[in-house]
């Protein structure tokens, strides 16, 4: 579990990382979303022991991160701008990553790399900016490590390599209890592959929840009421939005789902609907409740 | 995986990575050592026997894998410059930081590795080309017994002096974080305290007309040496003189390792954020600008002040100097030229700052100049009376361990540090001295219009007077004053009759008869017609020495304003002797059979037999007795020289030349009278010679039938008649010259 407590880091005046106080629990996919200078990338520069915090602690299974040799072995991290030796090859880079981390993969890494179709002969500066994320991620993978911090590592990866990705990551959280952490300022491109969420904003972190309890605890029903019947009379349920189109009503309702279609047989609509919604949509509500219009801090 | 394989396994990876700066280094040293000592060879064959071939490419090539090689040194230095750059240049990569400081490796680790492979790069190459040049040099028949040490020699003290280089580089790295800034913080590390030190001594010799700055301080001297580029261009000239060097090795060692663990903790302390900032940490910035544009200002204003000697000028020197440097500053900080004058009071205060120590030395507010202690805080004092004893030497011939001889004339032997005048006489009479000089410190010499014509008074002399205080509270203060001979001439002939004076100024008048090996006698012509009394009896040497002392101690300034010497005698030691007579076996050699170590100290060499000379003055007739027993006659000197003509010459001050050729038998003789013998006016420089330039011209003797001449001295009140009336008629003519 990654634990950061009143988190604060500043860049001269600027403060990068604002008391942030977060926990990451083992054996998930965690998301790190927010806008660009939101201290995402600040947050896991510090968890990687990258940057010494000035306020607060982060503790990697309650062992403080910062010039901890013992604690940095438990993770890898993959920086947005990945640094790879000049004129290297991906072998050389695996050579490298063997000697730091116990426990590196050597043959998962040659499988990984063939079944990536990634040339461990070519020289790291002639691959594309893809080849280099995916270089990367193999050699994280392959490192061994009980946790993976991705800064925008899935930024402009293709739809097929995410999936290729999501399943490694499902694969070695199952086996060895893997966790990732990743960060984007793409909520789209973090959809498909996380389990728990923060949302990063002015250094600070606004929301941090479960996706799946998320998911199931916020609906959008598609409705067309009896005649003098209003979406405050629906009696059972959280009403958190709701739009109109003619009679069309659609509404962002919070709750099992068992209990909304419970309360939307009861009411005897013309005619409901629910469904599910995307994590952009399940953000935008939550954010709002919180008095944030998440438009303008994400999208 | 043990920690200690992980550092060699990281060490070998690194060492990968800057494999370029290694071929770099192993090429220049290919060619500079193992390719340069076969070149070299070529030369064996063309001496004129294959033993003269051998001896000299034995030298040359000792001397090229020396530690006085300059070359290896200058490119030692850019090599500390590359290494300690690349060791560390990741540190001003954002990416780079964020990859080595993610990987399970401690900083102190890192660092470890990163420093070691800095050093390794040039030494390996290094000393392998060494050994390959040394071996190369043997295997062409060089002697292997002054290659071999001269190359082990060498490669330990370049290797020394190139870490403490490298460290400084690496120091200045880990305060900055970009590559050029880095640059330039090695240029500040390197030049700034030798740059305080040096304007500290601008200021004091611009502006205190009494401060001493030819004997520079051990402070200074330490502070002109706080570089390690100066320290090793230092230790290099100290190689070739042959000083000790095993000190000045262990301090720089001692100072690399310092700077080693000072790099380690300012990195582990270094923000990895600090990457492609200019400076890594925030609280050096205004020290570092506090420092440059104060020694800016301040340079710029003494270098206004030494064009224009005006007070306007330099203040304008400050503010130039300030304003371009706090903005050059500030914009490598920023690297922003809006930013010009982000710190708008500490520009301000620099150059108030420097206004207030430019004029604290301009105005002598401190009354540097003024400074008399009292009586009785003065514990002693020590003097040099420079026109009395600017002519003593106060070296000594020793003998090195390889059999070789060198002149050894070490600052402790000289009069300053020797001399310890504290009677309440003796102080007195310095104290009095010493007022006396800042009396005329403060007074505005006039230098009087002359035209041709007698002269009607004595010149006058000005001599520099030193003194070294030293006070009861244990601290040592210096001045030095110019000081008219004339005005100070009680206390200074007081001073010159001064017992502990005379000992510590004159060394042989504490030598003892069984010092004495032999005595040498010169009456003009130098060393061609010296004379060498080596059979004396001890009872003889023991006489002469003793009845020179006495005549010499005796010796007033009014003499010898009345006086010129009529020869040099010397009354040499054993050691004296010995390097004599070795340098004499030397002598047959050509300069290409030496060896190294012969050729490296050769310049000194003539020292053996030109110093240890003392006058004897016309009035010493005791002394002149007895070497008028060993057939040396005194004074004889133009008795058997052929003199041709004499010119005189007279120079005006607007520039003119005024000439006459004395020609007539009888005025030649007559002048021959008064002539002074050429080389002595140095071994008495407060002779009252006349301004004339005199100049006889002397038939060479024997087959060749030539003529030499020379100026010599003659005293001022003692020129003929016929020659003032000679030059009042040719007053106007131009001169031949």
């Amino acid at each position: 579990m990654i634990e950061a407590v009143n988190l604060t880091k500043y860049f001269g005046s600027i403060l990068a990382a604002d008391h942030i106080n977060a926990t990451i629990r083992s054996g998930s996919v965690f998301g790190l979303i927010g806008t660009n200078g939101a201290g995402k990338s600040t947050f896991l520069r510090m968890a990687a022991g990258v940057l010494r915090p000035d306020e607060g602690v982060i503790e990697v299974d309650g062992v403080s991160v910062f010039e901890n040799e013992s604690v940095k072995k438990k993770f890898f991290y993959i920086s947005d701008d990945q640094y790879f030796f000049g004129n290297a090859v991906p072998a050389d880079m695996m050579s490298y990553y063997k000697l730091v981390y116990p426990a590196y993969d050597e043959t998962r890494f040659h499988r990984l790399m063939k079944d990536f179709g990634l040339d461990e002969k070519r020289k790291i500066n002639t691959f594309s900016k893809g080849m280099k994320k995916q270089l990367a991620v193999i050699c994280g993978i392959c490192a061994g490590t009980d946790y993976l911090f991705c800064d925008e590592t899935f930024d402009g990866l293709d739809p097929v390599m995410r999936q290729a990705v999501k399943s490694i990551f499902a694969s070695d959280m199952e086996e060895r209890q893997l966790t990732p952490i990743i960060a984007s300022h793409n909520l789209r491109e973090l959809e498909d592959i996380c389990d728990h969420v923060g949302l990063l904003h002015k250094g600070g972190i606004l929301l941090s929840k479960d996706l799946d309890e998320m998911k199931m605890n916020i609906h959008k029903v598609q409705c067309v009421l009896r005649p003098g019947m209003k979406p405050e009379d629906l009696v059972g349920v959280e009403l958190l939005k709701t739009e109109r189109r003619g009679k069309l009503l659609t509404l962002t309702v919070r709750g099992d789902l068992s209990r909304v279609e419970f309360v939307m047989q009861n009411a005897e609509p013309v005619f409901y609907e629910t469904i599910p919604l995307s994590l952009e949509e399940i953000f935008i509500s939550e954010t709002e409740v919180a008095g944030y219009d998440i438009k303008k801090l994400i999208f | 995986m043990t920690s200690k394989n992980l550092f060699f396994k990281l060490m070998k990876k690194d060492l990968m990575q800057r494999i370029w700066a290694l071929a770099l280094i192993g090429l220049g040293s290919f060619f500079a050592y193992p390719v340069s000592a076969a070149i070299a060879a070529r030369d064996i064959s063309h001496a004129q026997t294959m033993e003269i071939g051998l001896g000299y490419y034995t030298r040359s090539m000792a001397e090229w894998l020396s530690f006085e090689n300059g070359m290896t040194a200058f490119l030692m230095t850019i090599a500390a410059l590359i290494c300690g750059i690349s060791s560390f240049s990741w540190l001003n990569s954002r990416s780079k930081v964020d990859f080595y400081h993610s990987i399970p490796v401690r900083r102190e680790k890192l660092f470890a590795v990163n420093f070691v492979d800095g050093i390794l790069i040039l030494a390996i190459p290094y000393v392998i080309a060494m050994a390959a040049a040394a071996a190369v040099a043997v295997g062409y028949g060089a002697d292997k017994n002054q290659i071999w040490p001269v190359a082990v020699a060498a490669c330990g003290l370049h290797l020394t002096y190139f870490i403490l280089m490298y460290t400084t580089v690496v120091t200045a790295v880990m305060m900055t974080g970009n590559m050029v800034v880095a640059f330039l913080g090695c240029v500040v590390f390197s030049a700034v305290v030798p740059m305080i030190t040096a304007l500290s001594e601008n200021y004091f010799q611009l502006f205190f007309h009494t401060a001493v700055w030819d004997n520079r301080s051990w402070l200074a001297e330490l502070g002109i040496r706080m570089s390690p580029v100066v320290e090793y261009f230092v230790q290099t000239s100290r190689y070739m003189d042959g000083d000790p060097m095993a000190l000045s090795v262990a301090a720089a060692l001692i100072i690399s390792a310092a700077l080693a663990v000072l790099s380690c903790v300012l990195y582990r302390k270094r923000p990895s954020e600090a990457a492609g900032k200019a400076m890594s940490f925030a609280v050096t910035k205004p020290v570092i600008r506090l420092v440059i544009v104060m020694l800016s200002s301040l340079g710029m204003a003494a270098v206004f002040w030494d064009m224009m000697e005006s007070t306007g000028w330099s203040v304008f020197g400050i503010l130039c100097g300030a304003v371009i440097s706090h903005c050059t500053v500030e914009a490598i900080y920023h690297f922003d030229f809006r930013r010009l004058f982000a710190h708008p009071k500490q520009l301000v205060g620099c150059v108030v700052a420097a206004l207030a120590v430019f004029f604290i030395f301009r105005y002598d507010m401190l009354g540097y100049d003024e400074y008399l202690p009292a009586a009785g805080k003065v514990k002693s004092a020590a003097v040099e009376f420079v026109r009395a004893s600017d002519w003593v030497d106060y070296g000594y011939t020793k003998e090195e361990k390889d059999g070789t001889y060198i002149w050894e004339t070490p600052k402790e032997c000289r009069p300053l540090y020797t001399m310890s005048l504290s009677s309440a006489e003796e102080l007195e009479t310095v104290l009095n001295i010493a007022a006396a000089g800042i009396e005329e410190t403060n007074t505005e010499l006039v230098q009087a219009e002359t035209s041709v014509g007698r002269e009607e008074e004595p010149p006058s002399l000005q001599t520099y007077f030193i003194v070294r205080y030293t006070l009861k509270s244990g601290r040592q203060v210096s001045r030095r004053y110019s000081l008219n001979v004339e005005k100070c001439y009680e206390l200074l002939e007081t001073l010159y009759q001064d017992r502990n004076y005379q000992n510590a100024t004159f060394p042989l008048l504490t030598r003892t008869a069984e010092s004495v090996c032999d005595v040498r006698w010169r009456g003009g012509d130098g060393a061609d017609t010296e004379v060498c009394l080596n059979l004396l009896e001890p009872e003889a040497k023991s006489e002469l020495l003793e009845t020179y002392k006495r005549e010499f101690s005796g010796l007033t300034i009014s003499r010898m304003e009345q006086e010129l010497p009529v020869g040099l005698i010397r009354f040499t030691t054993d050691s004296d002797v010995a390097g004599m007579r070795w340098k004499r076996v030397l002598d047959t050699k050509n300069m290409e059979d030496y060896t190294y170590n012969q050729y490296r100290k050769a310049g000194y060499y003539g020292m053996f037999e030109e110093s240890g000379y003392y006058p004897v003055y016309p009035s010493f007739e005791e002394t002149i007795r007895l070497l008028s027993q060993y057939q040396i006659k005194a004074g004889s000197y133009y008795d058997n020289k052929a003199v041709m003509d004499i010119d005189v010459y007279w120079y005006g001050d607007d520039g003119s030349t005024t000439e006459m050729v004395i020609t007539d038998p009888q005025q030649l003789e007559q002048m021959k009278r008064v002539m002074g013998i050429p080389g002595m006016s140095h071994y008495n420089q407060l002779f009252l010679g006349t301004q004339l330039d005199i100049i006889p011209r002397i038939r060479e003797g024997g087959e060749w039938d030539g003529a030499y001449s020379f100026s010599v001295p003659a005293a001022w009140d003692q020129v003929p008649d016929f020659v003032w009336r000679g030059l009042e008629e040719n007053a106007g003519q131009k001169s031949r010259y």
